[in-house]
C-alpha cells in the first residue's frame, strides 16, 4: 500500500475534532459526570455552524454559532442530568438521538434539502500556516494550511494538563470525580464545578463540530459526525484521565482514519477500509494494560 | 472504566407528562419553522391511523420495533447496555438474505426456518463479541457495541458489493437480488406489506414475558441486572448471565433484521435500516423494559413513524419530526422527577406545598 506523503497532514486534520471533543469531555469525565452527548453536541454544532456561515457569509459567525449550538445541547444535558437528576447515560443517548432528529428536521425546514447541504454561501474556516515551522520538511505538514481549531486543539491539551495538575480549579475537578463528598465538605460546590465542566465540554464540542463541517468541506450532511463523538469517548476512557494519554489515543484513532482515507485510493474495497477506524478503537480499548492485567488475573483464578 | 447505568422504573405520570411536553416542544419547533402545528399533528395521526392504508403502514413500522425493543429490553434487564441492536439487526438481515438468495427450490416453511436460524445465529454471534469483551476484558459494552455498529454497516456494504450484488433490475445501488419467493413472508393484510413477522414479533414479547416472569433464569437475569453484587452473593454467575442476555438480545435483533428483509424490503440494501436499533432502545427505555411497556411504546413509536412518513409525503415537514419527539420524551422520562410538575399537580390535593427533594448529586 503506497503511503502518501501527505498522510501527516491528513492525520492532523482528522484528529482535530476527536482531540477537541475528547479534551472537553475529559473535564466532565474527571468531574464524575461522564458526558455521552459529545456526538450529539458535535453534530448540532456542525449544523448550526453551517447555518450561521450560510446566513452571514462569515466563517467566524459560523464558528460562534457552532459553539452556541453545542453549548445549548450541553446546557440541556446539564439541566436534565445535574438539575433534574436524570440518569447520565440514558439522558445522554436521548440527547444524541434528539440532535440527530433535530438536525435532519431543521436541514429540511431551513434549507429544503434532504441528505446533504452544499452551497457556495457557506464559508469555510480560514486556514493558516505557522511562519517558520512551515518551511521545515516533513513536519511542515503539521503546520501548513490547517484551521486555527487544529492548532488550538494541541494547545488545549497542554493547557488541560496544566489546569488539571497545577491549578486549584483542576484539583477541584478531579476531586469531584474521586470523592465528591470531600469536595462538598471543604465548602466547594460540586454542582458548580460539574456545571463548569459541562460548559467547557460544550465549548470544545462546538469547535469540533465547526472543524467537521466548516474546517475542510464547508458542507453539512445528515449524521456527518458518524460516531466521532463516541470515538472521542473511547479516547477519554482509555486515557484514565491523563490529558496526554488522551491525546495519544485520539492520535491513534486519527492515524487509523487517515490511513483509511488514503487506502481508499487503492484497490482494496473502500467499504472494508471504512471499518478500520472503528476496529482500531475496539482493539486499543482491549489492549489497555489494566485490562490485560485483569485478564491474566481471571485466567489465574480459573486455573486455581 | 465503564459507563454506569441503572434502570429506573418510570411512573405512568412521568411518562404522560413527558409525552405532553414533547408534543408541545415539537409543536413549537414546527411552528418556528413556519407551519401550523395543529394541522401537522392532525395529518400525522391521520396518516398513522386514518384508513386501511394508514393502519397497515403503522403495523408495518411496529413490526421491526417489536424485535429491537424486546432485544434492548432483555439486555437492559440483565444489566447490559446493549447499544448494538442496530448492528445485530444488520448482521441478522445479512445472514437471512444470504440464505434467502442462495438456496433455491426449498419448500416455503423450510426456507423461512433456515433463514431465521441463520439470522438468529448471526445475531447471537455478533452480540457475543462485545459480551465476551465486557466479561473478560472489562471493555465497556457501550463503546464496543457502538463501534461494532459502524463496522457492520460498512461490512454489510462490502459483502453485498463483492459477493451478492444485484444482477436484476437494481444495479445502480448497493443491493442484493430479490429473495427467492419461498423465503418471503406471507402478508397478513394483502395488498399491504404487513406480514407474519408481526405475529413473530408478538411471540417475542410473549417469550420475554415468560422468561422474566415465569422462569428461574429470568429471575436470575433480573437480579443480576438490578444488583450484581447481591446476585453474586446468592450464587448467580453474573458473568454468564451477562453473556446470556447478550446472546438472547442479539438473536432477537438478528431475527428482526431478517423479518424486515423477508417481510417488507425483499432485498438487502445498503443502510436499509432507518435506525430501528436506536428506536428500539428508546422504546425499551420508555416502556420500563417490561413486556407490556415495550409493546405500548413500540405501538406508539410505530404510529409516530408512520405518521411522520405521511406528513413528509404531503407537506414539506421532515419525517425527522418523529425522532425529535421521541428524543424529547426520553430526555424527560430519564429524569428522576419532573419537580415543577409535581408541585403544581399535588398542591390542590394535599393542601400543602410539596417541595421537590433537593438532590445533592454527588452521592454516587
Amino acid at each position: 500500500m503506497p503511503i502518501n506523503v501527505t498522510l501527516l497532514a491528513v492525520v492532523a486534520r482528522v484528529t482535530t475534532p476527536i482531540v477537541l471533543c475528547a479534551s472537553g469531555g475529559l473535564y466532565c469525565q474527571m468531574a464524575g459526570t461522564p458526558n455521552i452527548t459529545l456526538e450529539g453536541a458535535m453534530l448540532m454544532a456542525a449544523f448550526t455552524g453551517v447555518a450561521g456561515s450560510y446566513y452571514t457569509g462569515s466563517a467566524l459567525a459560523g464558528l460562534l454559532c457552532a459553539i452556541a449550538g453545542s453549548m445549548a445541547v450541553n446546557l440541556l444535558f446539564g439541566f436534565l442530568h445535574l438539575k433534574l437528576g436524570g440518569e447520565g447515560t440514558i439522558t445522554g443517548f436521548a440527547i444524541n438521538s434528539l440532535c440527530l432528529g433535530l438536525t435532519t428536521f431543521l436541514l429540511r425546514s431551513m434549507f429544503h434539502v434532504t441528505g446533504t447541504l452544499v452551497d457556495d454561501r457557506i464559508t469555510g474556516l480560514t486556514r493558516y500556516s505557522v511562519p517558520v515551522l512551515k518551511d521545515i520538511p516533513v513536519i511542515q505538514q503539521l503546520f501548513t494550511g490547517h484551521t486555527l481549531c487544529t492548532y488550538f486543539s494541541w494547545a488545549f491539551v497542554i493547557l488541560t494538563y496544566i489546569i488539571f495538575y497545577k491549578t486549584r480549579y483542576g484539583m477541584n475537578v478531579r476531586a469531584c470525580g474521586e470523592n465528591p463528598g470531600a469536595v462538598a465538605a471543604v465548602g466547594v460546590s460540586v454542582q458548580r464545578i460539574r456545571w463548569s465542566t459541562v460548559l467547557i465540554s460544550g465549548f470544545m464540542s462546538g469547535l469540533a463540530g465547526a472543524q467537521i463541517s466548516l474546517g475542510y468541506l464547508s458542507m453539512f450532511s445528515e449524521n456527518m459526525t458518524s460516531g466521532r463523538g463516541f470515538i472521542a469517548l473511547a479516547a477519554i476512557m482509555l486515557s484514565g484521565g491523563r490529558p496526554v494519554a488522551m491525546f495519544v489515543a485520539a492520535l491513534l484513532f486519527g492515524v487509523a482514519e487517515g490511513l483509511s482515507n488514503q487506502a481508499q485510493l487503492t484497490t482494496v474495497s473502500s467499504h472494508l477500509i471504512l471499518t478500520l477506524p472503528y476496529l482500531m478503537v475496539i482493539v486499543v480499548l482491549l489492549m489497555q494494560p489494566e485490562q490485560m492485567r485483569a485478564l491474566k488475573l481471571r485466567i489465574k483464578q480459573m486455573k486455581g | 472504566m465503564n459507563l454506569e447505568f441503572k434502570l429506573r422504573t418510570i411512573s405512568v405520570k412521568t411518562i404522560s407528562m413527558a409525552i405532553v411536553i414533547s408534543f408541545l416542544v415539537g409543536g413549537a419547533i414546527v411552528f418556528c419553522s413556519g407551519y401550523n402545528p395543529a394541522e401537522i399533528y392532525f395529518k400525522l395521526f391521520k396518516g398513522a391511523l386514518g384508513g386501511k392504508f394508514a393502519v397497515a403502514s403503522t403495523l408495518r413500522w411496529i413490526t421491526p420495533l417489536l424485535f429491537t425493543s424486546v432485544a434492548s429490553a432483555i439486555a437492559f434487564r440483565g444489566g447490559m447496555f446493549n447499544m448494538g441492536v442496530e448492528g445485530q439487526l444488520y448482521i441478522g438481515a445479512l445472514a437471512g438474505t444470504i440464505v434467502g438468495v442462495t438456496f433455491k427450490g426449498l419448500p416455503h416453511l423450510v426456507h423461512v426456518a433456515l433463514c431465521f436460524t441463520a439470522a438468529i445465529a448471526a445475531g447471537m454471534f455478533y452480540a457475543m463479541i462485545p459480551a465476551l469483551m465486557r466479561v473478560y476484558l472489562n471493555a465497556s459494552e457501550v463503546v464496543t457495541t457502538l463501534m461494532l455498529n459502524y463496522m457492520i454497516i460498512n461490512f454489510n456494504n462490502f459483502i453485498i458489493q463483492e459477493y451478492f450484488l444485484a444482477t436484476d433490475s437494481m444495479v445502480s445501488t448497493i443491493a442484493t437480488n430479490e429473495l427467492e419467493a419461498s423465503a418471503k413472508l406471507t402478508s397478513i393484510m394483502p395488498p399491504y406489506s404487513v406480514n407474519t413477522g408481526l405475529i413473530i414479533g408478538g411471540l417475542m414479547v410473549i417469550f420475554f414475558y415468560i422468561l422474566f416472569n415465569r422462569c428461574q433464569k429470568g429471575y436470575e437475569f433480573h437480579i443480576s441486572g438490578v444488583n450484581p453484587g447481591f446476585a453474586r452473593y446468592g450464587g448467580i454467575q453474573v458473568d454468564k448471565v451477562r453473556i446470556g442476555v447478550m446472546l438472547i438480545s442479539g438473536g432477537i435483533a438478528g431475527l428482526g433484521g431478517a423479518v424486515e428483509i423477508m417481510g417488507v424490503q425483499e432485498r438487502l440494501m445498503a443502510s436499509f435500516s432507518p435506525n430501528f436499533g436506536m428506536d428500539g432502545m428508546l422504546a425499551a427505555l420508555l416502556g420500563n423494559s417490561t413486556p407490556l411497556g415495550v409493546v405500548l411504546s413500540s405501538v406508539f413509536f410505530g404510529t409516530l413513524k408512520a405518521g411522520a412518513l405521511a406528513i413528509e409525503r404531503t407537506t414539506d415537514v421532515s419525517r425527522a419530526l418523529a425522532d425529535v419527539i421521541k428524543g424529547i420524551i426520553i430526555c424527560f422520562v430519564s429524569v428522576r422527577t419532573l419537580g415543577i410538575l409535581d408541585k403544581v399537580s399535588l398542591k390542590p390535593f394535599t393542601g400543602r406545598r410539596i417541595r421537590g427533594k433537593k438532590e445533592v448529586n454527588h452521592a454516587d
